[in-house]
C-alpha cells in the first residue's frame, strides 16, 4: 500500500497511482474476464449459450456440473486404432511431463557442471555451440525432422516425440547452469578429494544439493510447459494424444464435427485443462516469481 | 643429473599417453575422471549437440538440392527468391509479417511494459495481486487462451457485439479473417499473454538498481519521467538489449495463433514463417524441399536482422555480452 512520504511526495503524484492503479485494474479484469465467461459459458445448456453467447456476460441458469461429467466420460478418436477419455489423456500428459521435466533437468545439469568445472577437449564447445551455432535462425529444419521420423518409420512414435522434446528444451537451462555451476566455489570440491571423495560423490553430495531449488523451480516450469504442449502431438503422435491437444480436437469438434459434443462442453474441457497449472501454480507462486526475479536481477 | 630407475623406465613405458588435446589438468588427469566426464557428457551430447548439429547439417543439404532432390543444386532457392518478388505470394507476406511484427513488439508493445512495470516497481496499491493475474495467461495453455480469445473476438462473440453496440466498425469478414485486422489481433493476443513475463522481469531489473541513488534523487525532488528515463532505463539496458534482439526473431515464429485463429490465412495475410515452414515440411515429397528453399530465404532475412540488431545494440550498450 502506497503510503504518502509527505516531506518527498507531491499529492500530484500520489493521484497519478491511484489512477494508474485504477487503469492496472481494468486491464486485470480484462485478462480474466475471458476465463469467468468461459466457466460460466460451460454451466450452460446448448440452448441456452446459443441465447445468450452474444451478451458480455451471462450467469447460467443453474451451476450444474453436467457438462463437466459428460466430457470426462467423452472418448475421443485422434486418427489411431484407440479412443481416449480426458483421464487418459490427462494420464499420457502426466507421465510425460514429469519425465520430461526430470529429463529435461538432469542432461543440462550434467553438461553444465562438467563444461564449468572440467577442462577437457570440447568443454568450451557446448557453451560456444548453444550461443553461437544456435542463435544463428537456421529455419526449415523441420523438413529434415519430419524426413527422418519417416525414414526411419517412426511417425506417431511417443519415443520420437520424447527425444525431440528433450533437445528442443535443453541449451537454455544448459546456459543458466552453467552459469551459475561456474559460480561456485570448487575449494569443497577439492576438500573432498583430498579426503578421497570420487568426482561422482563430490556432484552428488557438494555440488547438486547447492543447485537443488533452481533445479525444482525448472522442474516446476518444464512440468508446466509439458502439460501445456499441444504442438508436439499435433506435428508428431497425433494418435497418442496428450491432453492439450485433446482439447484442441474436442473444441474444434464441438458443434459441428461430432453431435454427441456441444459448445459448452468444449469449455468445460478447456477450463479442466487450466487447473493443474492453476493449482502448481498457487502452490509454488513464490518460487516461480522469486526465480524470475532473481533472473531479471542478475539479467 | 637424474638417473631413472629401472622399474621407473618401465612404469613410464607402460602408461600411456593420451594424445595433447585429449589430457586433463594434473588435477584432474585420472581414469576415473575420464569416466565420469564420460558418462555425464554421453547422454547430453546425444541429445543436445549431436541431433541439433546433426539436423542443421542436413537442413542444408535439402536446401541445396536439384529438382528431383537427388543431386546438388539451387532449384528450391531459386523457386522461393522467385516467390519472395511475386506480389500477394504467401512468401511474400510472411516476410512482410516477419520485418513488422518486431517493429511493433520493440516501439509500441515494449514501452508500454516498461511503463507498466515501473508502477509495479513504485508498489501501488494491489501491486502483489496484479504479479499474479498478469501472470497467469503464460501458465495456462496456449489452446485454452487463444480458443477463449478467437471466441470472444469472434464477429459474433460477446465482446465484438458489444463493441458493434457501441459504433465500432467490423469487418465483414470477421477480425480474425479480414486483411486489415487478422494481424493487430494476433499483436493484441501476443501483448494479452506476453505482458506478464515481460513486466515481472521487467519490475525486477529496477529492483535491481542501487536504492539509496534512487532516494537521494527523489530527495532532490525529481518526478517520475526523470526517473524512468534518466535512471532506470539505463540501468537496464542491457537486459532491454536481450530483448531486443529476441523480439526481432519473434515475427517469424508464430504459429499456433494462425492454426488457431484463422481457417484461411492466405485471405486474411496472417502467414508466419514457422507457418509455411512446418505446414509444407510435414507433407512427404517436393513439398519438404520448397519447406527447405524457404528456410533458407527466412534464414537470408533473419541473420542481418538478428545479428544486424545485435551490432547496432552493442554500441549503444558496449559492455553487454549475449
Amino acid at each position: 500500500m502506497i503510503r504518502r512520504n509527505k516531506l518527498v511526495d507531491k499529492k500530484s503524484r500520489y493521484i497519478v497511482y491511484w489512477i494508474i492503479t485504477a487503469l492496472f485494474v481494468v486491464y486485470c479484469a480484462t485478462i480474466i474476464y475471458p476465463f469467468v465467461w468461459t466457466f460460466f459459458a460451460s454451466m450452460m445448456e446448448p440452448r441456452e449459450y446459443f441465447e445468450n453467447y452474444t451478451h458480455f456476460l451471462t450467469l447460467p441458469k443453474t451451476f450444474n456440473f453436467e457438462n463437466y461429467r459428460t466430457i470426462l466420460g467423452y472418448k475421443l478418436s485422434t486418427g489411431g486404432l484407440k479412443e481416449w477419455t480426458m483421464w487418459e489423456m490427462a494420464g499420457n500428459t502426466l507421465w510425460l511431463a514429469f519425465s520430461l521435466g526430470i529429463m529435461g533437468l538432469i542432461l543440462p545439469c550434467c553438461c553444465a557442471y562438467c563444461c564449468a568445472k572440467y577442462k577437457f577437449f570440447g568443454s568450451n564447445f557446448f557453451f560456444y555451440y548453444g550461443i553461437v551455432f544456435c542463435a544463428i535462425p537456421l529455419m526449415g529444419g523441420q523438413s529434415t525432422t519430419f524426413r527422418i521420423i519417416h525414414f526411419l518409420n517412426l511417425y506417431d512414435n511417443l519415443l520420437v516425440r520424447y527425444y525431440l522434446t528433450i533437445t528442443g528444451s535443453t541449451y537454455a537451462s544448459f546456459l543458466f547452469l552453467y552459469a551459475f555451476f561456474k559460480g561456485l566455489s570448487w575449494t569443497l570440491a577439492e576438500s573432498a578429494f583430498i579426503d578421497g571423495a570420487t568426482d561422482f560423490q563430490v556432484f552428488i553430495h557438494i555440488m547438486l544439493p547447492q543447485v537443488l531449488h533452481i533445479l525444482i523451480t525448472f522442474f516446476i516450469g518444464n512440468f508446466i510447459a509439458s502439460w501445456n504442449d499441444w504442438q508436439s502431438s499435433y506435428l508428431y503422435t497425433p494418435s497418442t494424444p496428450m491432453v492439450a491437444y485433446g482439447v484442441q480436437r474436442i473444441v474444434k469438434l464441438s458443434g459441428y464435427g461430432d453431435p454427441r459434443l456441444t459448445v459448452p462442453m468444449s469449455f468445460a474441457a478447456l477450463f479442466l485443462m487450466m487447473i493443474p497449472p492453476f493449482v502448481i501454480f498457487t502452490i509454488f507462486h513464490k518460487r516461480i516469481l522469486n526465480t524470475i526475479y532473481t533472473g531479471g536481477l542478475k539479467g | 643429473m637424474m638417473v631413472k630407475s629401472e622399474s621407473q623406465s618401465r612404469e613410464e613405458k607402460r602408461s600411456f599417453k593420451w594424445p595433447k588435446f585429449l589430457r586433463l589438468p594434473k588435477s584432474q588427469n585420472s581414469p576415473k575422471t575420464r569416466v565420469f566426464l564420460f558418462c555425464m557428457m554421453f547422454l547430453p551430447f546425444v541429445f543436445g549437440v549431436g541431433y541439433d548439429f546433426f539436423n542443421k547439417i542436413f537442413t542444408i543439404k535439402l536446401m541445396f538440392a536439384d529438382e528431383s532432390g537427388t543431386g546438388f543444386g539451387t532449384y528450391y532457392i531459386e523457386q522461393a527468391l522467385t516467390a519472395l518478388f511475386t506480389p500477394g505470394s504467401e512468401l511474400l507476406i510472411a516476410v512482410k509479417n516477419a520485418v513488422i511484427m518486431p517493429m511493433v513488439f520493440n516501439f509500441i508493445f515494449l514501452p508500454l511494459q516498461l511503463m507498466m512495470a515501473y508502477f509495479l516497481y513504485r508498489k501501488i496499491p494491489g501491486t502483489n495481486g496484479f504479479r499474479i493475474i498478469l501472470y497467469l495467461p503464460v501458465l495456462i495453455s496456449q489452446i485454452v487462451t487463444s480458443t477463449i480469445f478467437f471466441i470472444i473476438f469472434q464477429s459474433d462473440g460477446a465482446l465484438v457485439t458489444q463493441l458493434a453496440k457501441w459504433g465500432m466498425e467490423i469487418p465483414v469478414d470477421g477480425l480474425f479473417q479480414s486483411s486489415k485486422t487478422s494481424m493487430l489481433m494476433i499483436y493484441l493476443f501476443q501483448f494479452w499473454i506476453g505482458s506478464g513475463v515481460t513486466m515481472t522481469l521487467a519490475t525486477a531489473a529496477m529492483n535491481g538498481v542501487n536504492p539509496e541513488m534512487i532516494e537521494a534523487a527523489r530527495l532532490d525532488g525529481v518526478g517520475f519521467w526523470e526517473e524512468f528515463f534518466h535512471m532506470l532505463i539505463p540501468s537496464m539496458l542491457p537486459m532491454l538489449s536481450v530483448w531486443f534482439v529476441q523480439n526481432m526473431a519473434s515475427g517469424m515464429g508464430f504459429y499456433a495463433e494462425i492454426l488457431l485463429f484463422t481457417p484461411d490465412p492466405l485471405l486474411s495475410e496472417s502467414f508466419s514463417a514457422a507457418y509455411l515452414i512446418t505446414e509444407k515440411a510435414k507433407i512427404m515429397g517436393r513439398a519438404q524441399y520448397e519447406s527447405a528453399g524457404y528456410g533458407f530465404v527466412f534464414t537470408l532475412i533473419a541473420i542481418p536482422l538478428i545479428y544486424g540488431t545485435r551490432k547496432l545494440l552493442e554500441k549503444i550498450v558496449p559492455d553487454n555480452s549475449y
